[in-house]
This record gives C-alpha cells, structure tokens and sequence, in this order.
C-alpha cells in the first residue's frame, strides 16, 4: 500500500481541522434543512423506517431542542439570536431528559431522499446515544465532516489523472476543493449535500481513471459502485449516469482496440456494480411504495410540466436562457423570473460560494464581486489551458466531455426542478451548494489556470491561492460567529 | 522554489488576516443582547394609561439603556420604561416621547443593571392615545403581561451596553456563547483550543504542504 503524499496529508490536517471548526461555530439547526435531515436518520433509528408516514415531522425531543437552542427561531432572521443563556440551557437538560424520540418521521419534502447518507449518518447516531440531542447532532456533523476528506483526496487523484504527478497541481485542485468556504460549511453540517459533493468527486476521478487507462475490472466496478451507491445517496445523482457510462464505454473501447479479451468482462462488471446498490434502491422504494427520486408536489388547476410536452420544453429552454441572458425579441417572458436579471450570480455564484446559516449569513457585497473576477480568470484559464493542451495534442477529448457531460447533466436536472417549481408554485427551489458536486471541475479549472505559468511560478502561485482560501475561510467563520454570538 | 512558495503564501496570508482583524477592531456595537423577532411586525396595541411588561428577562450582558421600536398616529407618544424584578418592584424607571413612525425607534436610559439578573421591562402609555409597541412570538420562556393578563407575543427589544465594543473584543463572549448546546464537554475553552489550531497549526500544515509540492516538482 502507499503512503499518503505528504502535501495531501497536511491538506487533509487543514481541512479536517477547519471542518471541525465549522461543526462546532455554526448552531444547531443553522445548515439548510439540518432539523430534518437529522430527524431522517432519527426516525431510521428509533421509529426503524424511512420517514414519510410518522406521526409530527420532528420529534418531540428534536422540536423541543430546536425551538430552545433557536430561541424561539433564528432562520431567515437577523434580528434574534440563538439562545445564548446558560439557565435555559440547563433548563432545557432537565427537561428534556424522557422526551419520546419516536414520534417524529411525518412527510417533510426531503423524506422523498433516499436513504444512504441517513443510514451513515445512523453510526454516530447511534454511537452518541449515551449522550444528549446535542451530543448526537453534532457527532453527526463531525462524521459528515470526514467526507470532506473524501472529496479533497479524490480532487487530488482527480488532478493526477488530468495533469500526471504533478503535486503543485495536484495541491492547487485539491486545495480549491478542500478549502471552498461553502464545501466546508456544508459538509461539516447534517447536510445529504456532503456526500454527494464526496461521490461526485471520487467519480470524476474515477471516469478520468478509466478513459486514461482504459476499463479494467478493478477501476470499472469501482466507478460503477460509486455512481450506484450516488444515486441512493441523492436522486441528482442519476445526472451523473449518463458522463460515467460515456466514460465506461470509450474507456472498454480502447482496451478493446489494444485487443484486451478482458474488455467486454469489464464493461459487464462496471454496469452490474452500478445496478447492484442502485438497483437495490428500486426495488426497496416500490416496494415500500415510495418514488425512486423526489417529486415536486401536485397544484391542483396547474399542470406539471413534462419532458413529454413539446410545450414544457420550449417554455424550459426560454426559462434556461433568460435565466443567463436577456430575453430574445421571438421569447415569450418567462413570468417567474420577471426582473430577476442575475439569477445566476446571485444563485449559483454568490450562494454556492458564501451564505451560511440559511443563505442570510453573508461575506460583504464586494467580496462577492471579487470572487466573481477570481471565478472568471479560473473559468478562462482552465479553457486556455485545455485549448493549449489540444495544439499541443495532449489533452484527452473524451476526458473533457466526460467532464462537460457531467456538468451539462447536472444543470439540465437542477434547472429542470427549478422550473418545475417556478412553474407550479412561483417557488426558486435552486441554491448555489447545489451545484457543488461539480466544485473538482473548478479545482482542475484553477490548477489549469496555474499551469499556464512559468514552471517557477506556479508554486508561488498556488501559494497565494491556498493563503486566499484560508482567508476566506477565516473571513466566513468570523461572519457566522459575528451574526450568531456578537 | 519551495522557499519563493511558502513566503508568497506567509505574505498574502499575512496580508489575509492583518486585514480581517482589523476588520473586526473596527466594527463597533452598543447591541448587549436582543429580545423579540425584530422591529417589523406589531406586538400588541396598549391603550393609554395601560402598561405593558415583557418579563421574564434574563440579563445577558451588562446593559444601561433599552431600544425599543413604536408606532403611534400622534406626533409625539409619552411613555414610561420602567425595570422591575420578578416580584414587580421598580429598580430603574426613564421618560421618554415616542416620534410618529412606522415604527419609531425609541431609547430609554438607565443606572447599570449587571449580566445574570432577571428582570421585567415594562413601557406605561401615559398618552391620551393607543400606541403599537413591535414585537411577536419569539421567546420560548417568555412573553408580555399587558394588566396581568399573559400574552402570546414578545416586545422587540435591543437592550445596550454603556460603551460601543468592537467584535474583536467580544470574542471572549462569543466563545462562552458558542459553547452552549453542543457536546456536553464543549466549553469556551474548545473554542480558544480551535482557534489556537485554525490560527498556527493550519497555515504551518499549509505551508509544509506547499513547500513539499514545490520541492517535488524541483
């Protein structure tokens, strides 16, 4: 077996450090959706089944823990605070000693998950069950935090595979990874987002793997395992099947051009270890008479829109461009994002970098903007990059659409449940932190970017990049202890 | 070029915090500790001569001085802000006028009452006209006493300290603050460990990493 490269395990330190930070700065219940992310795996545990059918939505002991640690409640408001009172935090320790935990577990949006993020976060559940609420919410947070290991080390083998063992590189695509703000946040919070970001990643690693080397057994059950055991964690990851299954069949073509009998072997095995855990999840959903993925809900008087409809889908690509670009004079308005002129900066830029707590936790207007040049420069010098290894007839075609494949699937089906939602509830469902599993693809853009440089100054330039990261880290631990604590 | 790499990152890095903690010297706030769910919504009407008391307060910081917001249809609204205990005795009493607004924000200044007490914070309409102090349900334990009656809502309350502090110098606090509803053993204490360890233990493990990247590149 080998060692850990030494840049890698002192990254892996740094992140596993800033994600116990976060953990432990950010209030309970302050990461989307927290509260019933946990009652999924609460309800896994005590009630022993998916949630869906129980009686309230939280707990009793969870609800009353959220109502005490919210003061009331702190969500979308700036105004209160957590409590901040030791007497009601005793208080509450007294009180809350014999509250049921198995009365929780009633439909929420999100018991439509499905269950394999649950099912991991049960271990630390369950081991912290001699404690507090507290004490297993938060071993939770820190399990999920060691998926942040996972992401930054498949962005490091990622980075191998596209640049070879460059370690500057290498460092430069891992760190970006590792040291995102709203990575972090996310992953260090009970937040199914976690493992999607870490499956993704280790995917992508794994799709570039293949077509590099060519499909072989071991590789090929391995990618088929992880995109299987993806889309059991969250539904999105089904937009991921059509990139791994690109990748699984140029790379069986050219092991087969090299006239390996083993090929067709492999490409078996790669579909079978996807259909193994995801198949699994079919199987278990119908017959617990659940949807395999999640469904927006039904309007009475509005119709849903469906990729069957010639008018669904002309109605959605207007929706898709004016969501980037100002409406074409032949375009009907798209109604739901009338004078909503920069969807895209202020969803996927600005809220996919930094907004925490939920959403309303954010660094200063112009600190957004500055991001946004920096995430431009990446953008163009991860393309120049590409450009300059295709003259230079070493960049892999295939490489590259696996990766644009991956990223096109996945803004297809994030914008096709917003405009689902826009359409029948004039309710913007899209978060930035959604579109962070492709997060690898922004590492390889910076390390790119970072190869255009003389030899001598990509280092120091990776330099600046990491001390940039850790700047904007402290930055956005200083603003969420700011608003939660000062 | 390790050597190049670790100084480009200790500078810009360096540049990084030297910026942030000045950043956090120069944000000053008077804000001792809130009570209510903001200025916005309407807490309840309290006719004139009627009192209304928002109890019971647990003092989270030293405080001189309440800000509360009201709304009144008269150019100027009397009122008295008095601190009682829980038994209802007065221990800090002000006059103040209300200006129109919608709402109007409005200060009352008293002797120092020190972190841990717990007390009642009770506005008299001494008006001729009814006046619409903000608030709603926000307080778990807690909520107004309009005539001994209970109410569902909280007043909005922002009680002040005598003298602005910057959040660099409340930090001490926020650490005490963040350690509540956590791991059992989580203390302040944790937090000074974690910010010892964010503060030199990463940027060293940051640059090691680099300098290690660069000399396998050489």
């Amino acid at each position: 077996m080998r060692a850990v490269p030494a840049p890698l395990a002192a990254l892996l330190g740094v992140v596993l450090l800033l994600g116990v930070a976060w953990a432990l700065v950010v209030p309970p219940f302050q990461v989307p959706d927290e509260a019933v992310h946990v009652q999924y795996t609460q309800s896994i545990v005590a009630r022993g089944e998916l949630p869906g059918k129980g009686r309230g939505v939280l707990s009793t002991q969870e609800g009353f823990a959220l109502v005490t640690a919210q003061n009331g409640g702190i969500r979308n408001n700036m105004f209160p605070k957590p409590e901040w009172s030791e007497r009601a935090f005793h208080r509450w320790e007294r009180q809350a000693r014999d509250l049921p935990d198995d009365d929780g577990g009633a439909y929420f949006p999100q018991s439509e998950n499905p269950p394999l993020y649950y099912l991991y976060e049960a271990i630390p559940y369950v081991a912290a069950g001699g404690g507090s609420f507290f004490d297993r919410m938060h071993a939770m947070r820190l399990w999920s935090a060691l998926l942040l290991l996972v992401t930054t080390t498949g962005a490091w083998l990622l980075a191998g595979e596209v640049f070879g063992r460059d370690r500057v590189l290498q460092l430069a695509t891992a760190g970006l990874v590792g040291l995102q703000p709203m990575v972090t946040f996310i992953s260090a919070g009970v937040n199914p987002d976690a493992g999607i970001v870490a499956f993704w990643t280790v995917a992508f690693w794994l799709g570039a793997r293949v077509l590099r080397r060519g499909l072989t057994l071991r590789d090929g059950v391995a990618l088929g395992l992880v995109v299987g055991l993806a889309v059991t964690e969250k539904a999105t990851s089904w937009a991921l099947v059509p990139a791994a299954l690109l990748a699984a069949v140029v790379g069986w073509r050219r092991v087969r051009a090299r006239g390996d009998a083993g090929a067709g072997r492999a490409l078996g095995a790669t579909l079978a270890a996807f259909a193994l855990p995801a198949g699994a999840w079919v199987v278990t959903a119908a017959a617990l008479g659940r949807g395999v993925t999640n469904h927006a809900p039904d309007r009475a008087g509005v119709s849903t829109p469906s990729l069957t409809s010639l008018h669904s889908l002309r109605e959605f690509a207007s929706y898709v461009w004016q969501y980037y670009l100002p409406k074409l004079p032949f375009q009907d308005r798209y109604a739901p994002l009338l004078g909503d002129t920069s969807r895209f900066y202020t969803t996927w830029h600005e809220t996919g970098w930094a907004a925490f707590g939920w959403l309303e936790v954010r660094l200063p207007d112009w600190a957004y903007s500055v991001l946004g040049i920096a995430s431009a420069l990446a953008i163009l010098g991860g393309v120049a990059a590409i450009v300059r290894a295709d003259r230079r007839r070493r960049a892999d075609p295939a490489t590259v659409g696996f990766l644009l494949l991956a990223a096109l699937g996945l803004m297809l089906a994030l914008h096709w449940v917003d405009y689902t939602y826009l359409t029948i509830a004039r309710h913007a469902v899209e978060q930035g932190r959604y579109i962070l599993p492709l997060v690898a693809i922004g590492g390889l853009a910076v390390a790119g970017s970072v190869s255009l440089l003389r030899r001598r100054w990509r280092a120091p330039a990776v330099g600046i990049l990491i001390a940039g990261l850790l700047t904007l880290q402290l930055a956005s631990l200083a603003v969420t202890a700011e608003r939660y604590f000062a | 070029m390790p050597r190049r790499a670790v100084a480009a990152f200790a500078l810009a890095l360096g540049l990084g915090v030297a910026f942030l903690v000045w950043r956090a010297g120069s944000i000053d706030s008077t804000v001792a500790f809130p009570v209510g769910p903001g200025p916005t919504p309407v807490a309840t009407i309290v006719p004139p001569r009627a009192e209304v008391c928002q109890t019971p307060i647990e003092v989270l910081a030293d405080t001189r001085a309440v800000e509360f917001w009201l709304r009144t249809n008269r150019p100027s609204a009397p009122l008295e802000v008095t601190v009682r205990d829980l038994r209802g005795r007065p221990l800090r009493r002000d006059r103040v006028t209300a200006a129109r607004g919608n709402p109007a924000p409005v200060s009352a200044s008293f002797a120092p009452i020190r972190e841990g007490t717990s007390i009642a914070l009770c506005i008299r309409n001494v008006g001729s006209a009814p006046v619409a102090p903000s608030g709603g349900e926000q307080e778990a334990d807690a909520g107004t006493l309009i005539a001994g009656q209970r109410r569902g809502a909280d007043l909005t309350l922002v009680f002040l300290r005598d003298r602005p502090r910057s959040d660099l110098g409340l930090v001490p606090t926020m650490f005490r603050r963040a350690a509540l509803f956590r791991f059992g053993w989580v203390g302040a204490w944790t937090f000074w460990v974690l910010a010892a360890l964010v503060l030199l233990v990463v940027p060293a493990l940051c640059a090691f990493a680099l300098a290690r990247a660069a000399r396998d590149q050489d």
